[in-house]
């Protein structure tokens, strides 16, 4: 599955990805991938449009409330 | 040598590396990597490569490497012909690199200038921009470019209407500590890092991913080769192998003799450490991850292979010496 999400900002998403188990945080501080996710992409700010914007690519079905599908995206995973 | 595990850039196919040894396929290395990629063919030319399809790359050699790279976006589009563009960057580490005998120079959030020297030479830009828009003038002919954040310019990511994404690559093998020597053993490791990948250390070869992983190799940009073997936290066996230094795709070949009390470590051709801490693994070492961004130290580098040979242990110091003599 391939989540196109808009946050507020870097801080949120984080916050949000680690609170759903899409990153994991080990007792040294450092944030990994959780099992299922290939691929996290913090794309950021797109131009002519607001908020935050992170690409996730994950083997597991998430409930996101604030997931987009742009007809003309400005980031892709090469090949998809 | 009766080897127990051989892992070179040879036989593959979708999500396998096969091993020469052993043979009937219980050695065999998953392969990971969710999204196409690029590699350099032995025509030398860049070449596409399928999803979760290991890449023997042909960069700077006649023979063939395995190439590990850490997830990179391209982030300027088209890429097979440069074109002047405004991009948002971050105040990070970037690098610009293209093939052809033109120029591209920055300008906004960045300086400088990056020549190119032929049709079939890279050449790269390390820089770090202010956040905000950096624009990209493009003068001559500059094909298959790229901009991506990191240190060292990785593998090409093509584009066409957006930036992209190559994924990281995960070359591991697990449940196979019948193949793994739990008491005493040698590992051999014929590698080169491309690029440090804007860590201070990449990782070598790691065992399992949790807290109670059993062994650990790292590269420090400094030159040190450290080899740690995890003993429960109590009397673990840290080796360090000093190179003085360490440049940039320098051959390394690695040798680690570990036995409880008597544990070894030679680089290119010399014994550098010794360890005669007593220890029995942390916990039982079954998985094998080469350069891998998921383990406990997730430090992942731009490695290439050669080999990574499990072998019963080495007592002989002139066979390890003539193992790892470049």
């Amino acid at each position: 599955m391939i989540y196109k999400l808009k946050y507020t900002d870097k801080e949120n998403a984080i916050a949000d990805l680690i609170a759903k188990g899409v990153i994991v945080e080990n007792d040294k501080g450092f944030l990994n991938n959780a099992d299922n996710t290939h691929a996290i992409v913090y794309v950021g700010d797109i131009i002519d449009l607001d908020g935050y914007h992170v690409d996730v690519m994950i083997d597991q079905v998430i409930e996101f409330n604030n997931a987009l599908n742009p007809n003309n995206p400005k980031h892709t995973f090469a090949g998809w | 040598m009766n080897e127990l595990l051989v892992v070179t850039p040879n036989g593959y196919k979708s999500s396998k590396l096969y091993s020469i040894v052993p043979t009937d396929g219980s050695g065999d290395f998953t392969v990971v990597r969710a999204t196409t990629a690029t590699r350099i063919n032995s025509s030398g030319v860049i070449e596409s490569v399928s999803a979760n399809v290991p890449r023997l790359d042909y960069t700077d050699e006649d023979c063939p490497s395995i190439l590990i790279e850490p997830q990179r976006t391209n982030l300027v589009f088209p890429s097979a012909t440069a074109t002047t563009q405004n991009v948002t960057v971050t105040n990070v580490a970037h690098v610009l690199s293209f093939y052809g005998t033109g120029s591209v120079t920055l300008s906004g959030t960045g300086s400088g200038t990056l020549n190119g020297t032929g049709a079939n030479d890279r050449v790269q830009l390390a820089f770090t921009p202010t956040a905000g828009t950096l624009t990209l003038t493009v003068t001559g002919s500059v094909t298959s470019w790229q901009l991506e954040e990191g240190v060292g310019a990785s593998s090409y990511i093509p584009t066409v209407g957006s930036s992209a994404t190559r994924n990281a690559d995960e070359i591991y093998k697990t449940g196979i500590s019948s193949l793994i020597p739990q008491s005493e053993g040698s590992i051999f490791i014929d590698c080169k890092v491309v690029s440090f990948n804007g860590h201070t250390n990449v990782n070598i070869l790691n065992s399992e991913k949790n807290t109670s992983c059993a062994f650990s190799c790292t590269l420090y940009d400094n030159g040190d080769l450290v080899v740690g073997i995890y003993n429960g936290g109590v009397g673990d066996v840290a080796m360090v192998g000093s190179l003085g230094s360490y440049t940039l795709n320098q051959r390394l070949k690695i040798l680690i003799n570990y036995k409880t009390g008597d544990s070894e470590l030679y680089v290119n051709g010399a014994l550098r450490d010794s360890d005669s801490t007593a220890f029995t693994f942390s916990s039982t070492w079954d998985d094998i991850f080469i350069n891998d961004s998921t383990t406990y130290f997730s430090f992942q580098g731009l490695n290439t292979y050669n080999q990574v040979v499990l072998l019963p242990y080495i007592s002989d110091s002139a066979q390890s010496i003539e193992l790892t003599t470049i």
